[in-house]
């Protein structure tokens, strides 16, 4: 390949990478720092992520999904961090603050989320926060497509014991 | 439809990967059932409430996107599989060679090698002619001639039959000897064989 081209190619991949980070940094952001920790390590996790993207273009051009790759790839990169550096996930402080006059079940389903295992916590944020399918949570999890709905399922189910109990509870 | 189906149709309605037809149907099945109504209203709640205690993907404000970095890991990326090529091909050939240099030790080799001899007087005994520049080299007369001459043949026989009231008689014929000195012959160098009506004796 010539070097004209080779440039050419380079630019391509670039502001395609561009394009992409765009489109999915900000959902990507917030997952890591949820996720793995503190903001300035999120922050530095995410540049991670793009530069270990930017060495696989061609992963990013077969994905099927490539905000799910990017997932996956955000996750590999925070548990690789979490394993090196030994960052504590702060989660509870995570969830939306508690607003006066605010419903009372919200209360209860952030305390029903902050007992969820890990797993299920996760699979639960990547439905519901930042809309990922179910395939493409099982492509960023490594998990079959069975397993991500079954953990959905068991999650969603654990919530609504919460709040209904409660409910009856005071009822 | 078993109550396990049913919920987990409920569930995933809930948590909006239904596709439109079937949330139609459901919803359809669902006006006639309503036990099922409350469970499918208390899953939507749940997620609901799920929903806003994440708080949805907020706009974050991002860092700037690194293209100088994310360009000079590419080129680093260029120049490795570019240096994984050519260690490779180098590889290969190096392997070739090996294998060649091997087999060539393997297989056996001449005892002495072929020389190849200017023309000389024989050449013209041959073409009755000088030795020219056609009649040297490899293929060249002088050469065949040589290596003919210096191959050992086997006696040839040759029958006498002087007259048709003896029996014939048979010689070799020795060609290394000089005019082919016959050798009286039976069926054997040095031997004579003398012929029967009966057949060989």
């Amino acid at each position: 390949m010539t070097d004209r081209r080779a440039e050419r190619a380079l630019g391509q991949n670039v502001r395609e990478l561009a394009s992409l980070y765009r489109e999915h940094g900000a959902a990507l952001l917030t997952y890591l720092r949820r996720s793995f920790g503190r903001v300035e390590p999120a922050e530095d996790l995410l540049q991670e992520t793009l530069l270990q993207a930017a060495r696989r273009p061609e992963r990013v051009a077969e994905a099927v999904s490539p905000r799910a790759w990017l997932f996956a790839v955000a996750r590999r990169v925070g548990t690789t961090a979490l394993r090196r550096r030994r960052i504590v996930a702060e989660l509870p402080a995570d969830l939306a603050a508690a607003e006066p006059g605010e419903d009372p079940r919200l209360e209860r389903v952030r305390q029903a989320i902050a007992r969820l295992a890990p797993a299920l916590r996760e699979t639960l944020e990547l439905r519901l926060r930042h809309e990922l399918s179910y395939e493409e949570i099982a492509t960023a999890l490594g998990i079959p497509v069975g397993t991500v709905r079954s953990r959905l399922h068991h999650a969603v189910r654990r919530l609504r014991n919460a709040v209904t109990i409660e409910d009856a509870e005071s009822a | 439809m078993t109550p396990e189906m049913l919920d987990r149709l409920l569930l995933d309605r809930a948590l909006g990967v239904l596709g439109p037809e079937a949330c139609a149907l459901l919803s359809a099945y669902l006006e006639r059932d309503a036990e099922a109504a409350r469970r499918a209203t208390e899953f939507e709640t749940a997620t609901m409430l799920a929903r806003r205690a994440l708080g949805a993907s907020a706009t974050t404000e991002l860092p700037p996107f690194p293209a100088a970095a994310i360009e000079r890991v590419q080129r680093t990326q260029r120049r490795l599989v570019l240096v994984r090529n050519v260690a490779a091909l180098a590889a290969c050939v190096l392997i070739g060679v090996g294998v060649g240099n091997w087999t060539a030790r393997e297989s056996p080799r001449p005892a002495s090698p072929i020389q190849l001899t200017p023309a000389g007087p024989a050449a013209t005994y041959v073409t009755g002619g000088p030795a020219t520049e056609s009649n040297s080299g490899f293929w060249s007369a002088q050469r065949l001639y040589e290596e003919s001459a210096s191959k050992k043949r086997k006696p040839s026989m040759r029958l006498e039959w002087d007259s048709p009231l003896q029996r014939p008689k048979t010689a070799y014929q020795n060609p290394a000897r000089e005019g082919g000195a016959m050798w009286p012959g039976t069926g054997v160098p040095g031997s004579v064989r003398r012929f029967t009506l009966g057949g060989a004796t």
